[in-house]
């Protein structure tokens, strides 16, 4: 099976794979020879596209990993244009050194940004960005002491070692060299833990956090990957073009940064690629209307999000994607079954309550909809909480999850008070759930959707993942399995490397299952995992539950299929307006006057 | 004493017009959680248009301010035909941010064209006259700004609160399914929003126009202005914005006369990435609850 997939990805006419390779061997070779044929002026353009390229891989993070857009990064490599000019001119100190200087600043100065506006995301972070870079031109026009004010600095030197200094052709290598190299790190980042999760928190940030996903500092991490990109984009251009002046960093210069990524394709590989060579080549192409050069770039924009919204390269991947289905995943040989799956952690002593409520209380401006509320789950049951609609079920759920806080009362785990913690806490005390409505990450396929799942429990090493050693990479694979492992467990049998987007109803429910018990709860709460589900699926379901029980998992379970209910639970607890009217077992309940008031209505009502 | 008098009242000044155009910002974002990136060059627009009606057209000032009112008001509605409506489904993607940007950088390099880079000025309807007030020397036309823009916010609250229109707005805002149900065509309404955000930058532009030289390039850097307003204020919250459009009015001209006018920008954007530091949502603005 293995070798038999290898073999077929080196045939020409099975054109899943080649394509890309089919262009990037003769790109690659034209890249490295260009010199000895092309002049100059090409060369230049060349090196220029490299630049480009450098910074366009930390937008490309930014914008197509995080979801985050940033209209300000001409300021980050004005940053690192500037400081390395700077201590080059003013100390003589060599490129080497201070193109880390001028990283360094560029980072201190993205984070000093990066911090509150990731805090308050969205519009927000698009406007403060917009204003930061103007900030920045602004300051570099103003402070002459350090910037020379608008003549700007000159007489950088060139890259040297030794006494040799670098000519084009040198630098056109450095510069190849360098975009090839953060290519790479991008494409270790994404294939990694940390890259993997990042996309997790753009597709759904609240599915992210339940899974144990810290949202804000891994976008952070990727708001630093960029600054440290366009830092060094900025001192590589100051050191080659020898002169750097404030309005070389203006907005267009951040437009055109975003406008690469959406071009070219956020999100890919040759995304950043493409786009460069674009962004850079059109203006060339377009001299007789350079009055509107501004104008052209606008409307590209508006063209690319029209039509193309995938930019070209993820328009190529969508059409090359529905000719064929995705290859399934390879596993290896000695691939991890179920029952070597490291098991639940049970939590708490036997006897003593996993979860217990006292006295929770709720409300939304001014509706209570939880009150007063108390209940314990013994571990290893099944606890099935049912109610009528809008009982307040699924607002318990969300206080046990730490999505909602309540206004009083308190929440224990395993005898420990965890009342106000975070979703990623909550998830950190061996507590997973799953949604009402399914909040699968959409764009990711179905195994990453459970390895996000898994990492909760597998860490990796931030600069192992970015370098691909191979600790990392072993780690990858073991994560990859025990994801694999997982949705055996739920009994997922429809494709592995599926876009979640793609997958039926039913699948969708299982993946999102298989996702929870991927971060190794002792607790899992299901909402209405049967909402939807034929009966067959319901079957299914009901085994997945027990055998999850059978493992030493706690489910609290809210659902309307009442048979199911019955034959699962092991204690019911039934609230109504928020109250809890009845508990104890199945039969219990279903005989409780107070629920067949809740549910039917009183007798007396009835004629009215 | 009546430096600082002056300096207040011309900070006021600008600080009308900070909010006047930092309103536009507000009114299309409780609608549907959008914002048009390209006010600042609407603004820009009107203060154009005022300049060719009323210098070359010789159109009386207040017919002309009307007119560039109205016609900012249809690029309202363009923008949100052309770069909106297509990508407002998910006011969380970053669609509408990037197309309205396009759409303000274009505006900017057609009116390069039409306009010229060169700074323009509009004849005041009280000319260069001066009043005396609490010893300081100001310009009518300065001061006479502060009413004018007083009025046009009473007339929108009135639209907003009294109009069946406004009614419609704010059960977009409300909830936008519910008010389909009912037979109120949303997206007609979010268009009114749009409308209404171009009449107030380009009665901004216009009222500017005899006070500033104003010229093509200026839409960026009102706009941010108007952004650091809508940010200190909480996008969601009016009178925050006119509260915070006052303040850093003022804050900048005292900035300018006290410290110096070069680190005025600089200090303005620091005190508004300190606020942004304590309370991301602006100080009268209202957290955005999600619903899990």
């Amino acid at each position: 099976m293995k070798t038999n997939s290898t073999a077929r990805r080196w045939t020409v006419s099975q054109w899943t794979v080649s394509p890309t390779l089919l262009l990037s061997i003769p790109f690659t070779l034209f890249v490295l020879v260009s010199p000895l044929f092309l002049s100059t002026y090409y060369i230049n353009l060349m090196f220029m596209i490299g630049v480009y390229c450098i910074i366009s891989v930390g937008m490309n993070i930014l914008i197509g990993y995080s979801g985050v857009v940033s209209v300000g990064h001409a300021g980050l490599m004005a940053a690192g244009a500037y400081v390395s000019a700077y201590f080059n001119t003013q100390f003589g100190l060599p490129f080497w050194i201070t193109v880390l200087l001028g990283i360094a600043a560029s980072v201190a100065l993205g984070s000093l940004l990066a911090i509150p506006t990731l805090r308050a995301g969205g519009i927000y972070l698009a406007m403060i960005t917009i204003a930061f870079g103007v900030v920045v031109e602004e300051v570099l026009i103003r402070w002459r002491a350090f910037s020379g004010g608008p003549l700007g600095i000159s007489g950088i030197e060139k890259p040297r070692i030794g006494n040799f200094v670098f000519g084009l052709n040198e630098i056109y290598y450095m510069v190849v060299i360098i975009a090839a190299v953060t290519l790479w790190l991008m494409y270790n980042f994404r294939s990694s833990v940390w890259g993997r999760n990042l996309v997790a928190v753009k597709e759904n940030k609240i599915a992210a956090e339940s899974l144990g996903v810290n949202g804000f500092k891994l976008q952070y991490v990727g708001f630093f990957l960029s600054a440290v990109f366009a830092g060094l984009g900025g001192a590589i251009y100051a050191h080659t073009n020898s002169f750097i002046s404030p309005d070389i960093f203006d907005i267009v210069l951040s437009i055109q940064l975003v406008l690469i990524i959406i071009l070219g394709g956020s999100g890919t590989l040759w995304g950043p690629i493409i786009g460069s060579i674009i962004v850079i080549l059109l203006p060339e192409l377009l001299n007789f209307m350079d009055k509107l050069r501004l104008a052209i770039y606008g409307g590209i924009m508006l063209i690319v999000l029209y039509f193309f919204p995938q930019g070209i390269v993820g328009t190529f991947r969508y059409w090359r994607e529905r000719k064929s289905s995705p290859e399934e995943p390879e596993r290896m040989s000695g691939s991890v079954s179920v029952g070597q799956l490291p098991g639940f952690k049970t939590g708490g002593n036997a006897g003593e309550p996993i979860l217990s409520l006292r006295s929770l209380n709720k409300n939304f401006g001014g509706l209570q909809v939880v009150t007063d509320l108390s209940f314990d789950v013994r571990p290893s049951t099944i606890h099935a909480l049912i109610g009528p609609n809008g009982a307040g079920k699924t607002t318990i759920i969300n206080m046990i999850s730490g999505f909602y806080r309540p206004e009083s009362g308190e929440i224990y785990v395993s005898g420990r008070k965890v009342t106000d913690l975070s979703p990623q806490s909550m998830c950190a005390h061996g507590i997973a759930r799953t949604f009402q409505h399914t909040r699968l990450f959409d764009d990711m396929t179905v195994l990453e959707n459970v390895m996000v799942g898994v990492s909760h429990y597998k860490r990796q090493s931030f600069l192992s993942a970015l370098f691909r050693t191979p600790g990392s990479r072993r780690q990858e694979k073991e994560i990859a399995e025990l994801a694999h492992a997982y949705l055996d467990m739920v009994g997922y049998r429809g494709p592995r490397n599926m876009k979640a987007a793609n997958l039926p109803y039913g699948h969708k429910r299982l993946v999102e299952i298989a996702r929870a018990i991927a971060t190794r709860p002792s607790l899992l709460l299901l909402d209405e995992p049967a909402a939807g589900l034929t009966t067959g699926e319901i079957d299914e379901l009901e085994t997945v539950v027990r055998k999850l029980k059978d493992a030493g998992m706690t489910i609290i379970l809210i659902e309307h299929h009442m048979d199911f209910v019955s034959r699962v639970s092991d204690t019911i607890t039934v609230v109504d307006y928020g109250k809890k009217i009845a508990e104890g077992t199945p039969e219990q309940v279903k005989n409780d006057p107070l629920v067949i008031e809740a549910y039917l209505g009183k007798e007396e009502v009835v004629h009215a | 004493m009546d430096t600082f008098v002056q300096a207040v009242i011309s900070g006021l000044a600008v600080g009308c017009l900070y909010a006047l155009i930092s309103l536009g910002y507000s009114l299309t974002f409780v609608v549907n959680g959008t914002v048009n990136m390209s006010q600042g060059q609407l603004v820009m627009l009107g203060a154009m248009l005022m300049f060719t009606m009323t210098r070359l057209w010789n159109l009386p000032f207040f017919a002309a301010l009307l007119a560039a009112g109205i016609v900012v008001g249809l690029f309202g509605i363009i923008t949100e035909r052309l770069a909106i409506r297509r990508f407002s489904d998910d006011p969380n993607s970053v669609g509408w941010i990037l197309s309205t940007l396009a759409v303000g950088i274009i505006l900017q390099d057609i009116a390069l064209v039409i306009w010229g880079p060169e700074e323009h000025l509009v004849t005041s309807p009280v000319g260069n006259r001066m009043v005396r007030l609490a010893g300081a020397g100001i310009y009518l036309r300065e001061l006479l700004l502060i009413p004018f823009v007083a009025l046009f916010l009473v007339l929108l609250t009135l639209f907003y609160f009294k109009s069946h229109w406004g009614l419609w707005l704010r059960a977009t805002a409300d909830n936008r399914l519910a008010t389909n149900m009912m037979g109120v065509n949303s997206n007609f309404v979010v268009a009114i929003a749009f409308a209404l955000s171009g009449i107030l930058g380009g009665l901004g532009g216009g009222l500017m126009s005899p006070i500033y030289a104003v010229s093509v390039s200026m839409g960026l850097s009102l706009g941010l202005k108007a952004i650091a307003v809508a940010i200190v204020g909480g996008l969601n919250s009016a009178k925050g914005i006119v509260i915070a459009g006052l303040s850093l009015g003022v804050a900048e001209v005292l900035v300018s006369l006290y410290l110096s006018p070069e680190v005025r920008e600089m200090v303005i954007y620091l005190i508004v990435i300190a606020i942004l530091f304590v309370k991301p949502t602006g100080l009268f603005g209202k957290p955005t609850v999600t619903k899990v």
